[in-house]
C-alpha cells in the first residue's frame, strides 16, 4: 500500500510527534508514504478567498494525479478541504475550469481520481482491525479514552463521506483495538474550539473547556484524537491558558496510543513532547517500556 | 584628476552609505516586543553582548561560521547547486579581480614584483576571472526569465545591481579589446620605451605588431616581408617583450578585438580607448558608491547575519538584542526569490495576485513599515492579508540561502499590523456592529450583487436557501448559539442569516457575529432537513463580508487621505 503523505503545514513545527508516530504505525502495518513539497490544503485561507482554496487544494491532487498516487493524511482539517474541493470541482464545471486555467500554467490538471483520505480512515478501511489486532503485543490495559471524532472529518458528511455522521463508531472500534476501553460521551462529536482559535479566543476556550468537563465526567482518563489542529488545542492552547485547569485528561494522539499498544519505540512516539502529560501516563509508559525491556532480553536468550 | 576625484567621492559615499546602514539596524523597528527601545539603547547592549561575546568559547564557532558557511555559502549548497556554483565561481572571481586587478598597484605588484597588466598569468587570469563573473551574471539573468514568479517579482534593485555588474565587466572586455589594437597607444609606447618617432626605425616593429599583435595601423602595414618582420621581432625583443605576452592569452579580448578589427581605424582616430577608460572606471566608482545601497551589501550582512543567528533554530523571545537581529536579518534578503518558491501559500498569490503573499516581497513591505513609512503602493489592507495567509510553515526560514530566520519576522509583523489595526478581518468586523458595516457597504457604494464571474457565489444562488422553511433544527444545534450571555452570544442564529438572505439582506448578514463566529463543525448543514448547506453558506458570507472589508477599508483610507489633503488646501487658503 503506497500513499503520497499529506502532513500538512503546521505538523513539522508544531506537533513532530504526530508525524514520527502516524510514520511509525503506518511502516509497521506495511503502508508505505511517498514525500513530496505540497503546498497548503488551503483550509484556513477559505473564510477569505473560497478560489484560492480551491486552487490550493486542487494544486495537491493534481500533484497526486500526475505521480499516480492516492493522497493520506493525517490532519482532519486537510482532509476535509481536501475533500471539500474536490466536491466542488467535481459538481461545478466553471469551477473547474477556472481552477484548471490556474494549473495549466504549471503543467498541472485536475481531473477525477485521485482519494484522499485520512489516516483513520485507512487504518480502518485498508488495513482493518483484524490485521492491527495481530500486530498488539501490549494491550493498553486500564485506561478509559474518549475518542474525540472532530468535525471537519466528519461533516458534512455528504462530502467527507468518513462514517455515519450521526453515530459514528469508527474511532471508538480504532481505539478499542488497543485493548483500551472507551467511554461514551454526549460532546464526542462537537468542535473542539480551534477554527475560532485567534479569531475569538474566549469562545474558542469556552468549547474546549465544555468539551472537557463532558468527557471528565463521563470519567475518562485521557482524549484521544486524530487531528493536527485538535491536537494543538487540547494540548498547546490548553496549556498556555492559566484558568484551564483540567490537566487530569491529557490528549494522546492516536497513533501513539496505537504505537504504544503495537511495543513500538520510545523516541518515535516522543509522548514526552505532549505538553499536558499526566502521572499516571508516564507511570504507564515506564512500567510498559520495562515490559518491553524485559521481554527482549528474554527473546534475546532465547535466540 | 578625473580618476582621483571620482575615487574619493565615490570611496566617501561608499563609507557614508555603510556608517547609515550600520545605523539603520539600531533604529528599524518590528514588533511590539521591541516597540520604544532607542537606538542608543540598542548599540549599548549589541556592544555588551559582544564584548562578552569575544570572551567566550561561541567565538570558536563563529569563526566556522564565518569560513564554511560565508565563505563556502553552504546554505545556499544545500538550496541549489547549481546556483551555489554560479555564484561562488562570481563571488570569488570577483574579489579576485578586484584584489588583483582594480587594486593592482597597492596588492599584485607589492606581491609579485614582475607583475605587469598585460603579463601572463595576469593577462590570462583577467580573462578567466571576467568571464567566471559575467557567466555568473547570464546565469542569474536566465534564472529570472525563466522562473515564472521572478519575471514580476524582479524589481530595480535587482536590475541595478545586474546592469553594474555586467557594465564593469562587460566595458572592461571592451577596453582590453580596442586596446589590443591601438596604434596610438602603441606610438605612445615607442616613443616611451625606444625613445624614437623615426618612421624608418619603428617601421619592422608596426610590421611585427601588426601581424603578431593584431595592431591596426591607419595606414596599411607591409607584413609579406619575412626579413622585414625578423628586423621587427629583434626590436620587439629588445624593448617590448620582457612586459607583453602573447594577445591570445586575452581569450576574451583578444578574439574580441578580431571580430571588431574592421572598425579599428575610426576607433583608433577618437581614441575610443580613452573614453572606455573612463567608462569603465567611473562605472567601477559608481558601483562602489552605490555598495551600501544596493543588493551587493549582502557581502556585508549576510555572514553577519549568519553569525548573530548562531545556528538558533528559534529566537530567543526575550533577548534583548531581538530588534536588531531582525533588522539585520532584513538587510541580509538578497531578493533571491527562493523562499517564495517553496512558500506553501503561493496558490493564494496566483488567485489574489498579491506579491505581500509571498515571503520575499512580504519581507520589502515588512521592512518599510520597520521604517517608520507606510507600505507601497499596494496599501495596508494587501499588506495586511499577506501577513495573515501565511500558515507559519517555516518552509522560508529553512530555505532561505541568507539564513534570515523569517519566521520570527513574520511573527513581529503581524503583531504590528495588529497594534496598527491593520490586523485579520476578524478583528477588524468586530469593531463594528453588522448594521454599522451594513451602513458602509452601501455608503462607500459596494455593489451588493453578486459579481458574475466570480465562481462563488454559486452557493448564494436563491435556490440555495429559498427552500429554507424557518424549522431552526440549525440554530437548535449550532455550539455558538448556545453559548452563555456572558460570552457575548451572536445577535442572530443561522436560521435569522436564513432568513435575512431570503429578504435578500446580505450585507446585514456578512457584518454579523454568527456569521465570523462560526465555528464551521458544520452540525447545522448536517441537521437541516431540507438539505441547506448552512455552514457553506456562512464560508461565503465570510469571503464576501472580508472582500467589502477590503474595499471599505480602502475607500477609508483614500478618503482620509483627501480630507488630510483638504484640511491643509484649506489652512493655506486662510492663512
Ligand atoms: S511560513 Fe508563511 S511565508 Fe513562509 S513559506 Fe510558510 S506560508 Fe510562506
Ligand atoms: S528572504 Fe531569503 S530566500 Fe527570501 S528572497 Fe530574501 S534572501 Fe532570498
Ligand atoms: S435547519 Fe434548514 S430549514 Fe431549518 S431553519 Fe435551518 S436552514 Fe432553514
Ligand atoms: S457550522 Fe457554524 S453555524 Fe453551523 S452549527 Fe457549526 S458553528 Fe453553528
Amino acid at each position: 500500500m503506497k500513499f503520497l503523505f499529506f502532513a500538512g503545514c503546521k505538523i513539522e513545527n508544531y506537533l513532530k510527534q504526530y508525524e514520527t508516530s502516524s510514520r511509525a504505525v503506518l511502516n509497521e502495518l506495511g503502508v508505505e508514504l511517498i514525500d513530496m513539497e505540497l503546498n497548503c490544503c488551503g483550509y484556513p485561507i477559505r473564510h477569505q478567498n473560497m478560489v484560492a482554496s480551491i486552487l490550493s487544494a486542487a494544486r495537491n491532487l493534481a500533484v497526486a494525479s500526475k505521480l499516480h498516487l492516492d493522497i493520506l493524511t493525517p490532519c482532519k482539517c486537510c482532509f476535509g478541504n481536501l475533500k471539500y474541493a474536490i466536491s466542488r470541482l467535481r459538481e461545478d464545471a466553471e469551477v473547474r475550469k477556472k481552477i484548471n486555467l490556474f494549473l495549466e500554467k504549471e503543467g498541472l490538471f485536475w481531473e477525477e481520481g485521485v482519494q484522499v483520505k485520512h489516516l483513520l480512515s485507512v487504518l480502518y478501511h485498508d488495513i482493518g482491525l483484524n490485521a492491527i489486532r495481530t500486530r498488539i503485543k501490549n494491550p493498553i490495559q486500564g485506561l478509559k479514552i474518549a475518542p474525540h471524532y472532530g468535525c471537519h472529518a466528519l461533516r458534512p458528511s455528504r462530502v467527507v463521506q468518513f462514517d455515519n455522521p450521526l453515530a459514528p463508531t469508527l474511532f471508538e472500534e480504532l481505539v478499542e483495538v488497543t485493548g483500551a476501553e472507551t467511554v461514551s460521551w454526549s460532546r464526542r462529536l462537537e468542535c473542539c474550539g480551534n477554527p475560532l482559535w485567534e479569531r475569538n479566543n474566549s469562545l474558542s476556550l469556552y468549547m474546549m473547556q465544555k468539551k472537557l468537563e463532558n468527557a471528565q465526567d463521563a470519567g475518562a482518563d485521557f482524549i484521544c484524537v486524530a487531528c493536527t489542529y485538535c491536537q494543538i488545542q487540547f494540548d498547546q492552547v490548553r496549556a498556555s491558558q492559566p484558568q484551564n485547569t483540567h490537566y487530569g485528561l491529557p490528549s494522546i494522539l492516536y497513533p501513539q496510543l496505537l504505537g504504544l499498544s503495537m511495543g513500538l519505540e520510545r523516541d518515535v512516539l516522543m509522548i514526552e513532547k505532549n505538553v499536558i502529560d499526566s502521572q499516571h501516563l508516564t507511570r504507564y509508559c515506564r512500567s510498559y517500556h520495562q515490559g518491553v525491556n524485559e521481554q527482549r532480553s528474554k527473546g534475546g536468550k532465547n535466540g | 584628476m578625473v580618476y582621483n576625484i571620482t575615487l574619493y567621492l565615490s570611496l566617501s559615499i561608499c563609507v557614508f552609505g555603510l556608517m547609515y546602514r550600520i545605523f539603520r539596524w539600531f533604529s528599524l523597528s518590528i514588533g511590539p516586543d521591541v516597540e520604544g527601545e532607542s537606538a542608543a539603547g540598542r548599540m549599548r547592549t549589541a556592544c555588551k553582548t559582544m564584548l562578552r561575546f569575544f570572551f567566550s568559547r561561541r567565538i570558536l564557532n563563529f569563526l566556522k561560521i564565518f569560513f564554511v558557511d560565508s565563505l563556502f555559502q553552504t546554505r545556499l549548497f544545500q538550496t541549489s547547486k547549481a546556483r551555489w556554483l554560479f555564484h561562488i565561481l562570481l563571488f570569488h572571481a570577483f574579489v579576485l579581480l578586484v584584489f588583483m586587478h582594480a587594486m593592482d598597484d597597492q596588492i599584485t605588484r607589492v606581491l609579485f614584483s614582475e607583475y605587469e597588466s598585460t603579463l601572463n598569468p595576469f593577462m590570462f587570469l583577467r580573462n578567466l576571472f571576467g568571464i567566471l563573473v559575467l557567466l555568473g551574471v547570464v546565469f542569474f539573468i536566465l534564472r529570472r526569465i525563466r522562473q515564472k514568479p521572478f519575471q514580476k517579482a524582479t524589481n530595480r534593485t535587482d536590475l541595478a545591481a545586474i546592469l553594474i555588474l555586467s557594465s564593469i565587466l562587460l566595458s572592461g572586455f571592451l577596453l582590453e579589446a580596442v586596446q589590443i589594437f591601438s596604434s596610438p597607444i602603441f606610438d605612445e609606447m615607442v616613443l616611451e620605451y625606444m625613445r624614437t618617432d623615426d618612421p624608418e626605425e619603428t617601421a619592422p616593429l608596426e610590421s611585427y605588431w601588426a601581424k603578431e599583435y593584431g595592431v591596426v595601423f591607419p595606414k596599411a602595414v607591409d607584413i609579406g616581408q619575412p626579413e622585414r618582420i625578423s628586423a621587427g621581432q629583434m626590436i620587439h625583443e629588445e624593448n617590448c617583450a620582457s612586459c607583453h605576452s602573447r594577445p591570445e592569452s586575452a581569450f576574451v579580448s583578444y578574439p574580441l578585438s578580431i571580430h571588431m578589427r574592421s572598425f579599428a581605424r575610426a576607433l583608433n582616430s577618437i581614441r575610443a580607448d580613452i573614453w572606455l577608460h573612463y567608462f569603465h572606471f567611473i562605472i567601477c566608482f559608481i558601483g562602489l558608491a552605490y555598495l551600501p545601497f544596493s543588493k551587493f551589501f549582502h557581502m556585508i550582512s549576510i555572514p553577519l547575519n549568519l553569525m548573530i543567528r548562531n545556528g538558533e533554530s528559534r529566537p530567543e523571545e526575550d533577548d534583548p538584542n531581538n530588534a536588531v537581529k531582525r533588522s539585520i536579518g532584513m538587510d541580509a534578503c538578497t531578493h533571491c526569490g527562493v523562499c517564495s518558491l517553496h512558500c506553501s501559500v503561493m496558490p493564494i498569490y496566483r488567485v489574489t495576485g498579491n506579491p505581500n503573499v509571498l515571503p520575499s516581497e512580504k519581507l520589502l513591505s515588512v521592512k518599510k513599515i520597520a521604517s517608520g513609512k507606510p507600505p507601497d503602493k499596494t496599501g495596508w489592507t494587501a499588506v495586511s492579508d499577506g501577513n495573515f495567509a501565511c500558515t507559519d510553515c517555516f518552509r522560508c526560514t529553512k530555505v532561505c540561502p541568507s539564513g534570515i530566520h523569517l519566521h520570527d519576522l513574520w511573527q513581529a509583523s503581524k503583531k504590528e499590523l495588529e497594534r496598527r489595526d491593520h490586523g485579520k478581518s476578524d478583528q477588524l468586523i468586530r469593531k463594528r456592529s453588522a448594521s454599522q458595516w451594513e451602513g458602509l457597504f452601501e455608503k462607500y457604494d459596494i455593489p451588493g450583487s453578486p459579481d458574475p464571474d466570480d465562481l462563488l457565489l454559486r452557493n448564494m444562488a436563491p435556490e440555495t436557501f429559498s427552500a429554507c422553511v424557518q424549522c431552526t433544527v440549525c440554530s437548535n444545534v449550532c455550539p455558538v448559539v448556545s453559548l452563555p450571555v456572558s460570552l457575548s452570544s451572536p445577535e442572530i442564529t443561522p436560521q435569522q442569516v436564513m432568513n435575512l438572505l431570503r429578504l435578500d439582506m446580505k450585507e446585514l448578514a456578512m457584518g454579523s457575529r454568527m456569521v465570523w463566529d462560526c465555528m464551521t463543525c458544520y452540525m447545522c448543514q448536517e441537521h437541516c432537513p431540507q438539505g441547506i448547506r448552512v455552514a457553506d453558506i456562512l464560508y461565503e458570507l465570510r469571503n464576501m463580508g472580508a472582500d467589502r472589508l477590503q474595499k471599505v477599508r480602502l475607500m477609508e483610507s483614500v478618503s482620509s487621505e483627501k480630507k488630510a489633503d483638504s484640511d491643509s488646501a484649506s489652512e493655506r487658503n486662510k492663512k
